[in-house]
């Protein structure tokens, strides 16, 4: 019995060391850096161009990326009208009516069932940093103190408000 | 508190907000009333694109290309030359003849813009090319240092008018023809001092409401008031909290409510379609008119400027055109088109004097960004016509039209009537800038010596100084 394991152990130990497959490095396969998140929004001082806006807006929302050629029309749409806030207003409701794709947005009742976990999520999904403390607070209080608060009018604050018009 | 006591104590107190001065966003009291407006509207009409003296002011296109007589392009806008009225439109012998309804001009009941106004037909342009032209036009100044795809490096008129006259941003508007050259970069400078917060409501209607817009902003889903304010809270405490860290990002500053008005503007052009909406506003464009099936930019910025000053009955607005900049390739499609853009004016004043509240009490300011070369380029067109471009100084060359209704007030008045029909100036003595238009309208809305006081205005004339 112990010649016979001693035989599988090494057995095992031959094909999984002997045969192992050789990694070739795929030439066409590329990957995405590890970014750090920002410290604060002070660290961001670029203001994004409107494609950037809206491409990086898209990617939030949908969790897909958009094609430069829509990305270009969208943006040719929005440079057409003047209070630019506005505009990205109409252009976040209009992509919160899409059927398909739709938007990745948490349900109210996932937003009420771990409100901490949700506003953390917001604000490294659009701001690329972690909730302070005292937005942290502000965030739960208000999110509490309207229980009719739909959880996408909360990203639509964050994707229209000037810090995310920064990197 | 008795009832009586209550309702008198209220009414001083209505009585005295009424009256009672505001403190403007310059900091200065100003009356409420708005009584040292010489109008009640101003439309300012950047007739753009380069418009060649000879064609407009002389008359003269057919026999500088070799053709034989004189014929007026421009009906609405001028009288023929001639003295008698001659509404034939000869665009050349390979293109059909099909002069356009002539709706205000000659032989109407309503008198064209030179029979009503008056007529500055020796102007100088500040500059020679497209975005040096709109922006002398919104800048009062020379520009020369503006950059191309820059923002306006002096304030411009709607900022001054919202900064010194306490405007709403939805009394202030910019109708684009395009997106293209810049133009939407011309509502607001980044001067210091003025900047966004100023700046003028702008649509280019044709990317708006065009095939962009129809795809990324007509569908927009419908948020009750109550989310909407939840959103704005949310928002506000996102920004302070950017501001303490980092840039304060400047918007244009429509209040909550017309920021709702605006959009629901946008649902309602939408619905409406842009066929309907040019349709509506531009007749000719309907079916056996003359501009049937056609659309563009500058038919939409008409249209659509009708639109905005329908739903919000702004104090400015200012729109442009600018087809005829096809002069560079094509002289034929040039005199199409200038012939299309004086029809244009010539709807939009007949429906100005037509509509309330600005039939009678607006004053509209025209005048193009620039002219075009003496000479001719060796391009030519269908009907062997030569091509233009605007390098020379013939390219300095423009005119200014200035016209008001009846209860327009003060100086605008008392000169507008003096000089009735009248024109100013000659090719051997010309009369203003087309930057004088800035302090022009500054003076009707009675801001005239704050502007001047900014110091950022290169010239000191208003067109009523020379009349």
């Amino acid at each position: 019995m112990k010649k016979l394991t001693t035989y599988s152990v090494a057995f095992l130990l031959l094909f999984s060391l002997g045969c192992k497959k050789k990694e070739k490095k795929d030439p066409n396969l590329y990957q995405v850096n590890t970014v750090d998140l920002y410290h604060s929004s002070a660290d961001k001082t670029k203001r994004k161009t409107l494609d950037i806006y809206i491409s990086v807006m898209y990617s939030n929302l949908f969790q897909l990326a958009m094609s430069p050629a829509e990305v270009a029309k969208a943006s040719d749409a929005l440079y057409s009208i003047g209070d630019k806030r506005l505009g990205m207003e109409v252009l976040v409701s209009n992509f919160l009516n899409d059927v398909s794709p739709q938007v990745q947005i948490p349900t109210n009742t996932e937003m009420r069932g771990d409100i901490d976990k949700f506003i953390e999520d917001a604000y490294i999904r659009f701001l690329i940093r972690r909730p302070t403390e005292a937005e942290k607070t502000y965030f739960r209080n208000f999110i509490t103190a309207n229980p009719n608060l739909e959880a996408q009018m909360v990203y639509m604050a964050f994707a229209t408000c000037n810090e995310y018009q920064y990197y | 508190m008795k009832r009586k006591d209550f309702l008198k104590t209220a009414g001083i107190a209505a009585a005295g907000a009424i009256a009672a001065p505001y403190i403007l966003p310059s900091g200065r009291l100003f009356a409420q009333s708005g009584g040292n407006h010489m109008a009640k509207h101003v439309i300012y009409v950047m007739f753009a694109g380069g418009v060649r003296h000879q064609e407009v002011i002389d008359q003269s296109y057919l026999t500088e290309q070799g053709a034989s007589g004189a014929h007026n392009l421009t009906q609405n806008m001028f009288d023929f030359v001639g003295g008698t009225t001659n509404n034939t439109v000869i665009y050349g012998p390979s293109t059909p003849n099909t002069p356009i309804n002539n709706v205000i001009g000659q032989g109407t009941s309503f008198g064209s813009i030179e029979a009503q106004g008056v007529t500055f037909a020796e102007t100088n342009a500040a500059s020679r090319g497209h975005y040096g032209g709109f922006n002398s036009l919104i800048q009062g100044n020379q520009a020369a240092a503006q950059g191309l795809a820059n923002k306006p490096i002096n304030p411009t008129i709607f900022e001054y008018l919202r900064k010194h006259a306490g405007f709403a941003a939805t009394d202030v508007w910019f109708i684009g023809n395009t997106i293209a050259n810049s133009v939407p970069l011309l509502n607001h400078s980044e001067y210091p001092g003025f900047g966004a917060e100023y700046g003028a409501n702008f649509f280019a209607p044709s990317t708006t409401f065009g095939n962009s817009g129809q795809q990324y902003l007509s569908d927009a889903k419908f948020h009750p008031e109550e989310q909407l304010d939840y959103m704005r809270y949310m928002r506000t405490f996102l920004d302070n909290q950017f501001d303490n860290y980092g840039a304060a990002l400047k918007q244009i500053g429509n209040t909550k409510d017309e920021t709702e008005k605006i959009k629901e503007f946008m649902r309602e052009m939408f619905t409406k379609g842009m066929n309907t909406v040019i349709n509506t506003n531009v007749p000719e464009t309907q079916a056996g008119g003359q501009l049937a099936g056609k659309g563009g930019g500058d038919i939409a910025a008409l249209a659509y400027s009708m639109e905005v000053m329908k739903k919000f009955e702004p104090k400015f607005l200012t729109l442009n055109f600018s087809s005829v900049d096809v002069c560079h390739g094509n002289y034929t499609s040039y005199l199409q088109n200038l012939h299309m853009c004086d029809y244009l004016i010539g709807e939009l004043w007949k429906w100005i004097q037509s509509t309330p509240p600005f039939k009678d009490e607006t004053i509209m300011i025209l005048s193009p960004e620039c002219g075009r070369n003496l000479n001719p380029n060796p391009i030519k067109d269908q009907n062997n016509f030569l091509s233009y471009d605007h390098s020379d100084t013939n390219a300095l060359r423009v005119f200014t039209q200035i016209v008001g209704g009846a209860n327009v007030s003060g100086i605008a008045q008392s000169k507008l009537n003096a000089q009735k029909g009248n024109r100013i100036g000659t090719p051997t003595n010309p009369v203003a800038n087309i930057k004088d238009n800035v302090l022009t309208i500054g003076e009707i809305f009675g801001v005239r010596n704050l502007i001047e006081a900014d110091g950022r205005v290169t010239t000191s004339n208003s067109l009523f100084d020379y009349m």
